[in-house]
């Protein structure tokens, strides 16, 4: 349903068949937003259909599009399969002309209000539909108020509203060369073509990039009557939560707006007030709220997104969807819905998904760490971030560019800064409240954000901002607490987050049900330990080369490489060979009961030795210096690494072709492996070493070393007089071992595949 | 990040970077022929994917999918693999 109809539209439909209360309308289909967008017109069953919908729309509402006593008034909104929040258009009060404006006013008998709407609905028709700057109609009203000497827009009376309504056309006249349409199905038809044109404006493609969503699926269209929030004190609008988005709890949470249209408490220009709090001025309507609410989670059962509008009283229900939420709150909702027997365990599990798991293993401000706070605002998208303050979003995407990160600091955001904001590490705005765009969009995107900050007074002039004395210049690095509401300066230390009970259940249940084992990379017992803490199922791929690396042991590890013969390079890895088994000791000790894959000395030696470059650099130095000593020894070294460079190294001199050639490197490991392996099993443990033959591309490869292997393994098993149960296997990584496969396997315990081709 | 791959994202040539997301066209067609072949001389061969791909939500479905026994990931990727996965069987049933 939700394909042809959009999200917005097949939910507007299952709660009129639910029985709550919805503005009457009707949903053009998405497929033919795809025909349109290949041809840019309509067949004729199409136009046909429309106009039936609209004659029983009137029948419905007992009144008529352009009625000069009691005009149908409609909204023309976007909707496609997956919520995309304010990424497409909207055009409110559709319907409205010279005439029908009139009969507005006599029927709420009101004039400044059906002006009020009429002058909005020339400018968001001129600006939506038509493609004018918006900027052209403001600075009317700017000038309107300035020559007034009034504040704000509800101080204009009738008269202004009336005279800028007006102006409005003219503008559309002068930019576009046309007059404004006076045909309310004309409006319909333009407003209908252009909200199908807005699948492909620029916010919406990037949306659609960011979240992967298929460009092809095109958007459906909602024509719904008008209902108005902007009626009085008995009217208001909002936006509500069934649970709370930021941190799951079950909790009704939203917010609202007395006497003011839909689009103010999105937008964030007016900070709204707490849902709680709406009980107290219109009762009736909230109670009805709250168990409507109640209703829709249990139907659809999942958190429920809602708007409403009551007008004079009346409330009517404009949109639910799924809510969007952060990684926390999707994990709390999962679980205790549960536990409340909403849903099953399997359904939990489909409800989280992995970004969310990566985000819960963010880090977060170290709990110990001091903290400079210099403003609080609201906590509307949790976790921490530190970065470089701009001011635009091109400013955060540039800096991200150059690999920078950075805060996002505005006044508000809007459908435009999306880009920005997903380059910046964190969002913190001026303006707004829990369901403004920059909490909705930073929630879903993960990005901590903090918003409503209203002490804080951006300069975008001076690139600064001011906030309880403190002056904060572009660049300079702040931190932002996104579940605190905090506004920290400098950079504060992060730490990395724990696994809480909730995340810890639901993994649980993922276990039960997966069938895929889940290993680890890791090549010391710390991290082999972490990862067991956080359910791996043993070690998938141990390199060894990471311990040839460490500090201690690279002079050893570069005696082996400069060694000349066999004995000199068997002394050598004589010292590695109790370094080696230390790692492995921990690391078998980590993994205790579980499979741990050992991969042999894989990477050319030439990594292991400096470059050649600050080879040459220092042998300039000790001529320089006259120091004879070393020079011979640093020439030597230059020596090998020429003999060791290769046109192509990493389909080189490397792997088992190492151990080919240097049979005692791979027995030292092996020796290294089983001694632990032995030894502890001994006291009682059990270990399950593989022992991993790298870059095998020819049977014989691995049949020669893996005899070595066994025969080495045999030889300590005989001195420790223990028997363990060990494999040998290789990993499939070059193309040529992939397709002979089938003759590898007969000399292989096991294969794990790497993505080195 | 290699040098190429994001003109490549840009021009459209590439969806995903290889290298963070396993390549199922080439790849991981080699990677069934290796398991296919693998079986066929031993059918109860323990095969698994190591690798930062082993942690990649799309990578570790694929791997589920082919039947390989395991994916191998940094340590904190592992509670992602251990979703992940379950959600690939849960797919998979939902297929069938």
């Amino acid at each position: 349903m939700k394909d042809l109809l959009g999200g917005k539209g097949a939910n507007l439909a299952e709660m009129a068949n639910l029985g709550v209360p919805v503005p009457p309308g009707f949903t053009i289909t998405t497929e033919v937003c795809v025909l349109y967008l290949k041809g840019k017109k309509y067949s004729e069953e199409v136009l046909k259909q429309v106009d039936e919908a609209i004659d029983k729309l009137e029948a419905l509402n007992n009144k008529k599009l352009g009625d000069p006593d009691d005009p149908l008034l409609v909204s023309v909104r976007s909707g496609a399969r997956v919520s995309m929040p304010g990424m497409m258009d909207t055009v409110l009060n559709l319907g409205l002309t010279d005439k029908s404006v009139l009969g507005l006013a006599n029927k709420v008998n009101d004039e400044r209000f059906a002006y009020d709407c009429y002058r909005r609905f020339i400018a968001m028709f001129g600006n939506v539909v038509l493609g004018i700057d918006f900027r052209n109609f403001d600075s009317l009203i700017e000038d309107e108020k300035k020559e007034l000497g009034v504040k704000s827009d509800t101080d204009l009376d009738e008269k202004s509203l009336k005279e800028l309504a007006e102006r409005f056309k003219e503008v559309i006249k002068l930019e576009k060369g046309f007059e404004f349409p006076q045909d309310p199905k004309v409006q319909l038809q333009m407003a209908i073509d252009a909200v199908f044109d807005s699948w492909n404006n620029p916010r919406a493609i990037t949306y659609r990039k960011l979240n992967e969503i298929d460009d092809s699926w095109g958007t459906a269209v909602n024509v719904q009557t008008m209902v108005y929030g902007n009626r009085g004190n008995t009217s208001g609008t909002g936006v509500a939560f069934t649970r709370n988005p930021s941190t799951g709890e079950k909790k009704f949470f939203g917010e609202y707006l007395i006497n003011a249209q839909g689009e103010d408490v999105v937008a964030g220009i007016r900070t709204p007030d707490f849902i709680d709090t709406l009980g107290s001025k219109i009762p009736e309507a909230y109670k009805q709220l709250v168990y409507i609410c109640q209703k829709l989670e249990a139907h659809f059962k999942d958190m429920q997104d809602i708007e409403f509008t009551i007008q004079e009283g009346r409330l009517y229900m404009l949109q639910t969807r799924t809510g969007k939420r952060t990684a926390a709150a999707a994990v709390k909702v999962a679980t205790d819905m549960v536990a409340e027997g909403l849903i099953d365990k399997e359904t939990a599990v489909t409800r989280v998904k992995a970004e969310h798991i990566d985000l819960l293993l963010h880090p977060r401000i170290d709990p110990k760490a001091k903290l400079e706070v210099i403003a609080k605002g609201l906590p509307a998208s949790p976790g921490a971030a530190v970065g470089k303050v701009v001011f635009t979003a091109e400013a955060a995407e540039e800096m991200a560019e150059r690999g920078e990160k950075t805060i996002l600091v505005r006044t508000e955001t809007s459908p435009e800064d999306i880009g920005g904001m997903a380059a910046a590490q964190g969002v913190l705005t001026v303006r707004g409240g829990m369901t403004s765009h920059a909490a909705v969009v930073g929630r879903g995107m993960g990005k901590p954000c903090v918003v409503g900050c209203g002490e804080i007074s951006i300069d975008m002039k001076s690139g600064l901002f001011m906030v309880n004395g403190h002056t904060i210049k572009e660049h300079e690095y702040i931190t932002i607490d996104g579940s605190a509401g905090s506004v920290i300066i400098g950079r504060v230390e992060l730490i990395d987050a724990e696994i809480n009970n909730d995340l810890k259940r639901l993994l649980v249940w993922a276990d039960e049900i997966r069938t895929l084992g889940v290993r680890t990379n890791a090549d010391n017992p710390a991290d082999a330990a972490l990862a067991r803490d956080l359910g791996a199922e043993g070690i998938g791929l141990c390199r060894t080369e990471h311990m040839f690396f460490g500090e201690d042991r690279i002079p050893a590890v570069r005696e082996m490489i400069m060694a000349e013969d066999e004995k000199s390079r068997k002394k050598a890895l004589k010292k590695l060979l109790p370094m080696q088994k230390e790692d492995f000791l921990g690391i078998f000790r980590s993994m205790e009961g579980l499979p741990v894959t050992i991969r042999l000395l894989d990477p050319p030696l030439h990594e292991f030795l400096p470059d050649k470059e600050e080879l040459d650099a220092k042998l300039r130095e000790l001529e320089a210096s006259g120091d004879c000593g070393k020079i011979d020894e640093v020439k030597k070294i230059i020596q090998r690494v020429v003999s060791l460079k290769e046109l192509n190294p990493m389909l080189g001199h490397r792997g088992c072709r190492l151990g080919i050639t240097y049979p005692e490197i791979y027995n030292m490991q092996v020796r290294a492996i089983m001694e632990a392996a032995c030894e502890l099993s001994a006291e009682g443990m059990q270990i399950v070493p593989e022992i991993m033959i790298p870059l095998v591309g020819l049977v014989k490869e691995l049949s020669l070393t893996r005899e070595e292997v066994c025969k080495m393994a045999d030889t300590v098993m005989a001195e420790k007089a223990i028997k363990i149960d060990y494999h040998v296997g290789t990993m499939i990584e070059l193309p040529r071992a992939a397709i002979i496969a089938d003759k590898i396997a007969k000399e292989a315990d096991f294969f794990p595949s790497g993505q080195t081709t | 990040m290699s040098k190429f791959v994001p003109i490549y994202q840009k021009a459209g040539i590439l969806e995903h970077d290889p290298f963070a997301v396993l390549d199922q066209e080439g790849v991981g067609e080699l990677m069934k022929i290796g398991i296919e072949k693998g079986r066929s001389v031993k059918p109860d061969l323990k095969m698994g994917i190591c690798g930062e791909h082993g942690g990649e939500p799309k990578s570790i479905h694929f791997a589920h999918e082919i039947g390989l026994n395991y994916v191998s990931c940094s340590p904190y990727r592992v509670p992602i693999a251990r979703l992940v996965a379950a959600q690939s069987t849960i797919e998979s049933r939902k297929a069938k």
